[in-house]
């Protein structure tokens, strides 16, 4: 039976754990930039039908790590959907072409119905706000190689929480492996009440709750920074928000020596650019995980570990 | 005050106060418009106080609306009426989950876009809270 993986809750911790120990070997073979042939004879599908420079780079890079093929298109202008093909359609037909689907799209729970008119494996590259599980996958991966835990730490995860699809898988997967959290948001963007009331129900788990990440960056060993999200925003909202909050050199002082700073990207001005050489400032190793995670993600669906 | 006998048809009866003429908008869709109806108000009730009732002649309210009117108003009774007599007593049970029936108030959810049927999860049934399966937003039906 085919699996995928459309939410986050799709994997066991066992099952993302192993993930990671996969992630390890995938991580040397891209550190010497090698070629492997694991799925030399796999074609990889990937359908973004809302912009992505990560994500979809690193989808195809981690394909063609594994020795694989890929095909697909990176906005619906040029394809059948600007001609009003529906997405279960659009499925069924590359499902024909390809051995596994990555797709992005702008509607909430469109993964899943993906996922339901695919004889392929499919895997959500991120559905509007609802959830982006690859990206939680390498989130956990960098915070566990760096801090050697997730049950002993207490995060920080800040700014748009309300429709930054990241952060809601974030903070399910952290409770599930028992990490204390605290969320700092503009008001008007705090984390959705279903989120709070999942971490509360299902994990005993009550985050501090604050508008401000100099509330809590000293107590904190990571920092998740999120950018607003515009793209779901009218451009007055956006302007209210914009600068509303910013993790800068000068509020890093406050932070342990030893605190990470994450941030999924792309960045706008949530944090600024003197922070990149703070050696805490780990964003850009963070997407570097992306092919690694990516890579055995790809390769454990097509049963090829 | 005496209300008129129904031989044939559905009383919807135990709506709270106020949801008469709510009840009546949602059951325009399933109406053909020749039906006689008459929406009872502030009728004195045990249970409510005060409650609403509506009582439609030749019409049978079918499951899907019955579940629908339950996740509005959980204490709502529905009596299908032949020949004069209560031929069915319809207490809905709000049940573990749904399909279709309603549509998800998430507005960027895919089953708005392209026709999907929706489903949901009963989060919590006091006060109903319904969990699409789709988008996972949470919303109580109004």
């Amino acid at each position: 039976m085919k699996k995928d993986l459309v939410n986050i809750k799709d994997l066991s911790n066992d099952e993302i754990l192993k993930l990671f120990d996969i992630a390890d070997e995938m991580s040397r073979a891209v550190e010497k930039k090698e070629r492997l042939d694991l799925c030399k004879n796999n074609i990889l599908a990937t359908l973004f039908y809302e912009a992505s420079t990560r994500t979809r780079l690193s989808f195809e890079s981690a394909m063609f790590r594994l020795g694989g093929s890929v095909l697909g298109f990176s906005s619906t202008e040029g394809s059948s959907v600007s001609k009003g093909e529906t997405l279960a359609d659009t499925i069924r037909t590359v499902a024909n072409y390809s051995d596994v689907i990555a797709i992005r799209h702008p509607n909430e729970g469109s993964a899943r119905v993906a996922s339901q008119y695919s004889s392929v494996p499919v895997i959500n590259g991120g559905d509007g706000g609802h959830q982006h599980p690859t990206q939680t996958l390498l989130d956990l991966y960098t915070i566990l190689k760096e801090k050697g835990s997730l049950s002993s730490l207490t995060i920080l995860i800040s700014g748009d929480l309300k429709f930054g699809r990241t952060t809601h898988s974030l903070a399910i997967s952290l409770a599930r492996f028992g990490a204390k959290m605290c969320f700092a948001s503009p008001p008007g963007l705090e984390m959705p009440e279903y989120i709070l009331r999942t971490l509360r129900e299902e994990f005993n788990n009550f985050p501090q709750e604050g508008t401000n990440i100099r509330d809590f960056i000293h107590q904190v060993d990571a920092i998740y920074v999120t950018r607003v999200q515009r793209e779901r925003l009218g451009e007055m909202e956006y302007l209210k928000y914009r600068d509303a909050y910013v993790l800068s050199s000068e509020v890093m002082k406050s932070a342990k020596h030893e605190t990470i700073v994450l941030h999924p990207l792309p960045r706008v001005n949530e944090i600024s650019r003197d922070v990149d050489k703070d050696p805490r400032a780990l964003y850009f190793k963070q997407a570097f995980n992306g092919v690694p995670i990516r890579m055995a993600l790809i390769a454990t669906l097509l049963g090829k570990v | 005050m005496k209300t008129q006998m129904l031989n044939n048809g559905t009383v919807i009866d135990h709506m709270p106060e106020g949801m008469g003429f709510h009840c009546l908008d949602i059951l325009k869709k399933r109406l053909n418009g020749n039906e006689t109806l008459i929406v009872f108000m502030n009728v004195p009730s045990g249970k409510l106080k005060k409650k609403d009732m509506i009582k439609i002649q030749d019409f049978y309210l079918d499951e899907a609306t019955s579940t629908y009117l339950s996740l509005l108003a959980p204490q709502i009774t529905i009596n299908i009426i032949k020949d004069g007599v209560v031929t069915k007593k319809i207490n809905p049970e709000i049940p573990h989950e749904i399909k279709g029936i309603i549509s998800c108030v998430n507005s960027r959810c895919i089953t708005n876009t392209e026709g999907y049927t929706p489903e949901y999860d009963i989060r919590s049934k006091e006060p109903v809270t319904l969990k699409c399966k789709y988008c996972e937003f949470e919303f109580t039906p109004k």
